[in-house]
């Protein structure tokens, strides 16, 4: 019984000069690959045909059609996971991010250009409060309308490590926290005054003068 | 350290460089909290390590516990407090008894998300802790709204002693509505930590009158801007008990906007002792060097919880880090945790020269 293999389907190719088929490269690369990205599942299906149908014939291709179509028509099917790309010294993308400090901050004041912020450092809590001056341009634009007194917001540095050499980064990202909504709101009021109604029931003060 | 004797007055301050406690013997066990601040491990109130440390049972032994205001300074680890001190009175400020400032009491419970959240959250803690109290929650609540005249303590066994309330004035408790009503969110804005910066007039200045000796504790009450409002108000004030104290908790860590000098020609005596926590957040800590020097000439018995200035050195880190510090924040400082505690104390009917002052913990003398 003759067998037909369909194509391998392989779908990371769009950059040939950054990334290699790892399976293609063989012994190219060998033992010195650094990195190796898994690609998807490589669909490898062996369909058994009839006997009289000729390969290549319109009959062929339609029946190979049918049963790609329909898996319970497929006798056999091999799902691997095997490398798609192996990343060579030189070549490979490396970028690595490693953090030398990290803290929590909280606005306490906001001014034309500068804001002051207490730093709870995340990185040792042993260490001490900082009550720190920031100026305004070290934020990103966009997060500076989010810039409130009790806004928080992180703080990290660290070495940005690239194929290109390393950078010292310094990264501040305001913390999104979600809307109030009208029934939350809503909620909250007719709750207050639920609170309201009970206290007024209730204050005992000992003697007023 | 050991507990005070029965008859001998004790006013004891702690705070760190954020945070600030007063604790007062009123004679015979008998104690009362004003405010809180957490010990140096950030995990429980100084004022339970304190007492615990020299032999008081809290639970019986705290009878009355006040916040003076709402500012995180003033409120962290009160609720643990309450829950200690399960036969203590609670009391706080008039002008919080309003739905303006139970709206952001209960609207904090919905922003916890956020950390390092404000003092709305702990007045929450407070209020559970209360409800956990009794099986009837139409009872929870605080038993003192504290404003101008109110008396909130009173004793005459073993000595005669009374702690009254000067203030919030009527008219700063009216004022504060509008205040706080800024403060509540509106649809679509961000949830955010609700943070007060207003006037601390709605404060809870606190007077402890005893046979002899009087202490005067001035939480944040600013001056006010006329005579109905801040120290102003209190000077005025026809329900005022007419005495002079010998003892002072100087009024917003001794910040300009809280002295006049009403306060000290006409609440004190001549030279009282002067005992201040600093505050260390915010473009400008306090006292100032201004501050210090304005004080000290009303007084020579000037202390201050922490070593002056109150700010350190920041730690020292990664070389890298403090070259990214350097170049990205114009100005940087540490704030001290451990909370310094400056004790005095006094047998009850003494006078103004037999305040002993004892200093623990980096506490100073400005």
């Amino acid at each position: 019984m003759p067998t037909a293999t369909l194509p391998q389907i392989d779908e990371a190719r769009s950059d040939p000069f950054r990334f290699r088929n790892a399976d293609a490269m063989g012994d190219e690369i060998g033992e010195e690959a650094d990195a190796m990205l898994p690609s998807p599942p490589l669909r490898r299906r062996e369909v058994t045909l009839e006997q009289n149908v000729a390969e290549g014939s319109t009959e062929h291709v339609q029946r190979i059609q049918q049963v790609e179509g329909s898996t319970e028509h497929v006798p056999a099917m091999q799902q691997d996971v095997a490398p798609l790309i192996r990343l060579s010294p030189g070549q490979a993308p490396q970028r690595r991010f490693k953090v030398l400090q990290q803290w929590e901050g909280v606005v306490s004041e906001v001014a034309d250009d500068t804001m002051w912020a207490d730093l709870y450092d995340l990185t040792d809590q042993s260490n001490p409060l900082e009550v720190v001056e920031i100026p305004l341009e070290e934020i990103d634009p966009a997060d500076q309308p989010l810039l409130r007194p009790g806004s928080v917001f992180y703080w990290c540095i660290g070495y940005d490590d690239t194929s290109g050499g390393r950078r010292r980064v310094s990264e501040i990202r305001v913390r999104r926290t979600p809307e109030w909504s009208q029934h939350a709101i809503d909620s909250m009021k007719t709750k207050a005054l639920d609170l309201l109604k009970r206290f007024n029931g209730k204050d005992e003060s000992t003697t007023s003068q | 350290m050991n507990p005070p004797q029965a008859n001998e007055l004790e006013l004891s301050l702690f705070g760190a460089g954020i945070g600030e406690c007063v604790v007062v013997h009123l004679g015979a066990g008998n104690w009362m909290v004003v405010d809180s601040c957490l010990n140096a491990a950030g995990d429980k109130p100084i004022v339970l390590e304190y007492l615990e440390g020299i032999g008081v049972d809290v639970a019986s032994q705290v009878s009355l516990i006040l916040i003076t205001h709402w500012h995180d300074d003033h409120i962290r680890g009160i609720a643990q407090i309450l829950r200690y001190a399960t036969s203590a009175r609670f009391g706080c400020s008039a002008a919080l008894n309003s739905k303006e400032f139970l709206t952001l009491v209960v609207a904090d419970e919905d922003i916890k998300l956020v950390e390092h959240t404000s003092g709305a959250s702990e007045f929450a803690d407070v209020l559970k802790a209360l409800d956990s109290r009794t099986s009837k929650p139409c009872r929870a609540g605080p038993d003192h709204w504290a404003c101008d005249g109110l008396r909130l303590y009173s004793e005459a066994n073993p000595c005669r002693v009374e702690v009254h309330a000067l203030s919030p004035s009527s008219q700063t408790v009216t004022d504060t509505k509008g205040d706080i009503a800024g403060l509540i969110p509106t649809a679509h804005q961000i949830i955010r930590r609700f943070h007060s910066t207003g006037p601390n007039d709605l404060s809870v200045v606190l007077l402890v009158s005893t046979a002899g000796l009087h202490l005067l504790l001035g939480a944040d009450l600013e001056r006010g801007g006329d005579r109905r409002r801040g120290w102003q108000a209190i000077l005025g004030s026809a329900l005022r008990p007419r005495v002079t104290s010998s003892g002072y908790k100087v009024a917003h860590h001794g910040s300009k906007n809280a002295d006049i000098d009403g306060i000290w020609d006409n609440l004190l005596v001549n030279n009282p002792c002067a005992v201040l926590t600093p505050f260390a957040r915010g473009p400008k800590p306090l006292p100032s060097d201004d501050d210090v020097s304005r004080i000290k000439k009303k007084t020579n018995r000037l202390y201050c919880t922490t070593a002056w200035p109150p700010t350190k050195s920041p730690p020292r880190r990664d070389k890298a880090v403090e070259r990214t510090m350097r170049e990205v924040v114009r100005s940087r400082r540490a704030v001290r945790k451990c909370p310094g505690h400056i004790r005095v104390r006094a047998p009850f009917g003494g006078k103004p020269e037999d305040l002993m002052v004892d200093l623990f913990d980096g506490a100073t003398a400005l």
